[in-house]
């Protein structure tokens, strides 16, 4: 996932011509991306299994992640605009809540879902 | 037919309960006290009225969702069926809630904004957990096996609660064209509302969590009564062949 998005991030890059290269960029992507695979994994772990597992993983996924996307836009919007780390700390912080929340919720769930 | 008796007690009961009585003539009176006894808005004058039905719809499935968590994490511990049961109950009768909860606030956007459905942070976040409790109750249905069901819909349970805040916090966190909460801990105090406004809103709310607790009774019971029945089909099955 992080592979693509840094396939991605140079062609960002130029076409609406912004400065991706900043520690503040870096570490949403880094963040987001950790709490979005995590959530992935977990929640494909169950859709796999299901009847209309093709359905069912956007249905299940989508809901699930909205707190992550909502962090990791709006902290990229302050960003873009030009704000430093002091300025999107608050949103960087309930990034990481979810990040860890998530992480350690699948940590002790997974197992719970493989089982049978 | 003594075995019909047997499957329906436990749903006979639960309506002709005490309860189901004490939460209709709860709504009744609420309906009384809503439309009759409550002062009208000067601002928005009778439209103002779907507070009373929208604001108790939108605790109750709070509520009814923080029950699914609890249960679920129950579930998690000690593999009970009945948290189980009250769990995927509570998640039905929270997705009704959540049902009256937007419908009410698309009727009451209407006159007042001009428009039924806006894509504000705090229509999207419900809209958003209205899906989650959606994909928790598909989830049970596409699983397969009944022990599969559970332990899946355990996890989504769990992991949906954590929008919850975000939810009830969007009016604080985003610009949003939603009125800000009027009661409660998020309340500003200089925005509260007036006295018989007020006690109409908690009177409507004790009666809207009544009723959610009848409901619930009601489906957990007729969840119960299923199980029952497909335990004996499974047993009658096995003894046929």
């Amino acid at each position: 996932m992080l592979f693509v998005e840094l396939l991605m991030l140079p062609v960002l890059a130029i076409l609406f011509e912004i400065n991706l290269l900043n520690i503040e960029f870096a570490l949403i992507l880094m963040i987001a991306t950790f709490g979005l695979a995590v959530v992935g994994t977990l929640l494909s772990a169950i859709s796999v299994n299901t009847k209309a597992r093709e359905v069912m993983l956007p249905i299940l996924f989508f809901p699930m992640i909205i707190p992550i996307i909502i962090c990791a836009v709006a902290s990229t919007e302050l960003v873009l605009g030009g704000s430093g780390l002091g300025d999107i700390r608050g949103w960087l912080q309930m990034l990481l809540i979810f990040d860890i929340v998530f992480f350690v919720l699948a940590g002790l769930c997974f197992d719970f879902i493989l089982e049978e | 037919m003594t075995l019909i008796k047997k499957l329906c007690m436990p749903i006979c009961s639960a309506i002709g309960n005490f309860w189901l009585l004490l939460a209709g003539v709860l709504l009744v009176a609420d309906l009384w006290v809503i439309f009759l006894w409550a002062p009208r808005d000067t601002a928005l004058g009778d439209i103002q009225r779907i507070l009373y039905l929208h604001v108790p719809a939108a605790w109750v499935s709070f509520f009814a969702f923080f029950i699914v968590f609890c249960m679920c994490t129950w579930y998690f511990i000690k593999r009970s069926d009945k948290a189980d049961r009250i769990a995927h109950a509570s998640a039905e009768v929270g997705i009704l809630f959540t049902t009256i909860f937007l419908l009410s606030g698309i009727i009451w956007a209407k006159p007042v904004w001009g428009v039924w459905w806006t894509w504000d942070p705090r229509l999207t976040t419900t809209l958003i957990m209205w899906l989650i409790y959606s994909a928790y109750l598909m989830v049970r249905a596409y699983a397969g096996s009944d022990k599969r069901a559970e332990r899946w819909s355990a996890v989504i349970g769990i992991l949906g609660f954590f929008n919850i805040p975000i939810v009830y916090a969007s009016t604080i966190w985003w610009r949003t064209i939603h009125p800000q909460q009027m009661v409660g801990p998020a309340s500003d105090p200089s925005n509260a509302l007036p006295d018989p406004m007020r006690i109409t809103l908690y009177f409507s709310v004790l009666v809207f969590t009544v009723l959610f607790f009848v409901l619930l009774n009601i489906r957990y019971n007729i969840l119960s009564a299923e199980r029952k029945i497909a335990i004996i089909v499974d047993q009658s099955n096995h003894e046929r062949v």
